[in-house]
């Protein structure tokens, strides 16, 4: 016999809750079928918030209904496109770039080329998709100040003279920047993403520069921490999935006790993103190895920093 | 429980309602858990407590003796991971009727062995799987890889192929109530789902990246949720008789060891618990049984994910 779940799914305030539970409604198979009238009388409630509990129930359509195969799901990943970098040895370790609908964490030492490769796919997004950009728009959020307007316009002036119809400017002004200063703005700028993204249909990705900064410091709960990164990665991933977006997050990296490198914010961050990509130093050049991915082999390539951008 | 009144018993006069009222009884539960001293002459009261044991009779499910438990769990099937040396670890591979638990670090080949049991159930044994991703890591194209090897980067994909991929079924899910959603329309024989179904295999992945968000802190209801997704995966579980596969994280513990996430509470959740560790090195996986009913613990296996 199913009970439907505990009254505890339909999120309601606590004075309610136990109001309910107090009479003897502690599932939702017990208010099936209660009318308004009853449930008003019996809980003690006004009639206007017995109707707003009934309603409740039943609110959201049977998820079975929209189901999608796995068949489904691998023929709209093989038509979907990908960001380009720029660097051919970097697309091939992304699996042909940066996807969208999942979340790509870039971490690396300071002066590794997060910041840079966040702003040349801020600019490559906007490119048309034979050019390996997705037509779109970008949204940067920079939370440490590391964006720099003069580097983003070299990179665009390199982009421009490729693609003659799309302008110095408008590239630049086609990404959207916020600039956060601490972890509650961090937190409520990615709540209200998605207000903003109903209105601007044409962002196709989202950069993060960095996640960390603002969590590392000061956050003496690291419980809360935590449940803090959690709740915004499944955010983000919601955002993701339904604005078909790529979503870039940037991370530093902190060392262990024998003075091994390993990405920051701990081990319970390491399960949010769908794939993680280290960038190192490895014999005089940068390199780029794809950690983790659930479909990609582990790769590595080497890159560089150039006047124009990122390249080979 | 729902108030005794609105169950619609002949017995309930309004003699009977009014000794319950004075006794501050309201729903079944009350009922049963006081001791009447007063009023239980009453030939009325009688007949209402026998209308009500009669009913509780039909409620609770039919008493079994060991032997008949005995002949259930020999005669429960078992599904196949794809992994022999993981199937002849687990007797057999994951039974019916139960929950295993792989847990965990980042990238140790949960959400690969997820995916590559659902490639093997739906491709070799031919039944349905119901994968819910609450971590934005299922590759239908990985999958396909490993229903079909190397052969298959290439154009054609056999028929049998695309059948296999067509009865795995997708559900993304954000939060602990699109995940109580999905998983109580899987128990709820009533809905319908879509094409011809056998499911006999359910994967969450990952549950502590939707539960963990709500416990601990301020959060009253966490637990409770968290119970809730226990009740609802043990009743998929042992009354659909369907293999349960989950995945949790580890977190950090004392002296830089790892253990696995969500507390102590949901550690009696899972019947069989293992232990998943990467070898980056030689891209091996090393699983070891922490937890089972009825075989020893810490043996191991290692095995690799081809690479397709």
């Amino acid at each position: 016999m199913d009970d439907g779940g505990s009254i505890a799914r339909l999120g309601l305030p606590p004075y309610l809750r136990s109001k309910l539970l107090a009479c003897g409604y502690s599932s939702i198979a017990d208010l099936h079928g209660a009318s308004p009238l009853d449930l008003a009388r019996d809980a003690s409630i006004s009639s206007d918030e017995a109707l707003s509990v009934l309603r409740r129930i039943g609110a959201t359509p049977a998820p079975i209904a929209g189901a999608k195969t796995a068949w489904d799901l691998m023929s709209f990943d093989r038509s979907r496109s990908r960001i380009g970098t720029g660097c051919s040895g970097l697309d091939r370790v992304f699996g042909g770039g940066v996807a969208s609908k999942e979340l790509t964490e870039i971490c690396g030492a300071p002066g590794i080329g997060k910041t840079q490769l966040g702003m040349q796919l801020a600019i490559n997004v906007q490119l048309p998709r034979s050019l390996g950009g997705l037509n779109g728009h970008a949204v940067y959020i920079d939370t440490e100040g590391s964006f720099m307007m003069e580097r983003v316009l070299q990179m665009a002036q390199r982009s421009a003279l490729v693609t003659p119809d799309q302008s110095v400017e408008s590239l630049l002004s086609h990404i959207f920047y916020f600039r956060v200063f601490d972890s509650t703005e961090q937190i409520a700028t990615i709540n209200s993403l998605n207000k903003f993204l109903e209105e601007h249909k044409e962002v196709k990705l989202l950069v993060i520069d960095s996640v960390t900064f603002h969590f590392r410091q000061d956050f003496h709960d690291l419980a809360l921490r935590a449940r803090l990164l959690n709740s915004m990665a499944q955010k983000l991933m919601a955002l993701a999935h339904h604005h078909e977006l790529a979503v870039v997050l940037v991370n530093q990296v902190t060392t262990k006790g024998n003075g091994e490198i390993r990405p920051a914010l701990g081990e319970s961050w390491s399960h949010a993103c769908t794939n993680r990509v280290i960038l190192r130093w490895e014999g005089g050049k940068r390199q780029a190895c794809m950690f983790k991915s659930p479909s990609l082999p582990p790769a590595k390539s080497s890159f560089s920093i150039t006047t124009r951008g990122i390249g080979e | 429980m729902a108030p005794l009144r609105t169950l619609g018993f002949a017995s309930l006069t309004p003699r009977v309602l009014e000794f319950l009222e004075r006794n501050k009884i309201v729903t079944v539960g009350d009922f049963v858990s006081q001791e009447l001293d007063s009023g239980v002459e009453d030939p009325e009261i009688q007949k209402f407590k026998s209308e009500l044991a009669t009913f509780l009779e039909e409620c609770h499910g039919k008493w079994e003796n060991g032997d008949e438990m005995l002949q259930k769990n020999l005669q429960a099937g078992s599904l196949s991971t794809g992994f022999e040396s993981l199937d002849s670890l687990l007797k057999g591979g994951l039974k019916d009727g139960t929950i295993t638990e792989l847990v965990g670090p980042s990238s140790s080949g949960k959400t690969q062995l997820c995916m590559h049991s659902a490639a093997c159930v739906a491709y070799h044994h031919k039944f349905s799987v119901a994968y819910v991703d609450a971590s934005s890591s299922f590759s239908a194209e990985r999958v396909l890889q490993m229903m079909c090897g190397r052969r298959c980067s290439s154009i054609a994909i056999e028929d049998d192929v695309k059948e296999a991929m067509r009865r795995i079924f997708c559900f993304k899910v954000y939060d602990v109530h699109g995940l109580l959603e999905v998983l109580h329309s899987l128990y709820d024989p009533a809905s319908s789902f879509p094409g011809p179904v056998h499911l006999r295999l359910v994967i969450v992945d990952c549950l502590a990246s939707v539960l963990s968000p709500i416990l601990g802190g301020n959060n009253a209801q966490g637990h409770t949720l968290m119970m809730s997704v226990a009740q609802i995966l043990k009743s998929i579980a042992i009354n659909r008789n369907i293999c349960v596969l989950i995945t949790n994280n580890t977190v950090a513990a004392e002296d830089e060891e790892l253990k696995p996430a969500l507390g102590e509470s949901w550690k009696s959740v899972p019947h069989v618990r293992l232990m998943l560790a990467k070898d980056h090195d030689n891209n091996s996986c090393t699983v070891t049984l922490l937890k089972h009913t009825s075989l020893a613990c810490d043996a191991e296996v290692t095995f690799c994910f081809d690479r397709g």
